[in-house]
């Protein structure tokens, strides 16, 4: 297939890729809203459900995302998400969303993906509500509003 | 009771779809039957109780894939207050069908939306800066 190399995709990661993956980092002021990829990699292999992707525009790794995907039970919770410092504000996290749901439906035939955010001026409320995520009356660990998408 | 189907490109409610899309999007591209030589299929309306409230067309366009000439979605749209009620996925699904039934080799959308594809089983091939082009299962399988 002739990929754009503008093209957004999620890339399996691998013993190639992750260490790229691992560099990628947000915003000094952002860094308490989520951990480093290296931590969330190291986290995922004592879980049983975590399903990792790297997030590329064309061959270049941009972002991570790590989900608690359960299709028995039928709950998928995005337990990580970064677009690195250097590709933010160009609209890449909402297309990468889109294309995180666009997976989930094809690979488990999810149809609703919760998450959670820390709520403060600054955090990510805002930009899970543009996508469509609504706040339930939920906390997460008992201080982290969960939000939730249907699609 | 939605009536799904298909019309001649001198139905009368193609005049109100394309007053819809016109107010949706810019630079709707006007109606045709063909385009570079190649047959476009029927548009596809949606009828409740009589009345139009939606539909699709289609257009012919480059495939990223095979750079060759391959049939696309080239608007949807459902009135908005009958919207959530799954007539876009009939249009979609019907459009899949026409599209197979004619021989093509594949069906393809640029659209801002992708769940609504996928979760018709469509594949992502690419995005272009915000939007994703698409590609129907049913029609390549």
């Amino acid at each position: 297939m002739d990929i754009d190399n503008n093209s957004l995709n999620l890339h399996e990661l691998t013993k190639d890729n992750f260490y790229e993956v691992c560099l990628l980092a947000v915003k000094p002021e952002q860094q308490h809203y989520v951990d480093s990829n290296a931590i969330s990699i190291a986290e995922a292999s004592f879980s049983k459900h975590a399903w990792l992707r790297g997030i590329y525009l064309g061959e270049v790794a941009i972002g991570f995302v790590m989900v608690d995907a359960n299709p028995k039970e039928h709950q998928y919770y995005l337990w990580r998400f970064m677009i690195d410092a250097n590709y933010q504000g160009k609209g890449f996290g909402k297309l990468a969303i889109q294309l995180l749901l666009v997976e989930l439906k094809n690979k488990f035939n999810a149809s609703e993906l919760t998450t959670s955010v820390i709520s403060d001026e600054m955090g990510p409320l805002k930009f899970y509500q543009s996508l469509g995520f609504k706040l339930t009356d939920n906390y997460i660990e008992g201080r982290e509003p969960e939000l939730i998408l249907d699609f | 009771m939605v009536l799904i189907q298909e019309v001649e490109s001198n139905s009368p409610h193609l005049i109100m779809l394309y007053q819809w899309f016109d107010r949706e999007w810019d630079d709707v591209e006007p109606l045709a039957s063909i385009k570079d030589g190649q047959v476009i299929p029927n548009p596809i309306i949606a009828l409740k109780d009589g009345k139009l409230v939606g539909g699709l067309v289609f257009t012919r366009f480059l495939s990223p894939t095979t750079k060759a000439q391959a049939v696309w979605i080239n608007a949807v749209f459902i009135k908005r207050e009958d919207r959530q009620q799954g007539i876009s996925s009939q249009l979609i699904n019907h459009a899949e069908k026409l599209v197979k039934e004619m021989g093509e080799s594949e069906l393809l959308v640029f659209t801002q939306i992708p769940t609504l594809y996928s979760k018709l089983n469509w594949q992502v091939i690419e995005t272009q800066d915000d939007h994703f082009v698409l590609k129907s299962s049913l029609v390549s399988s």
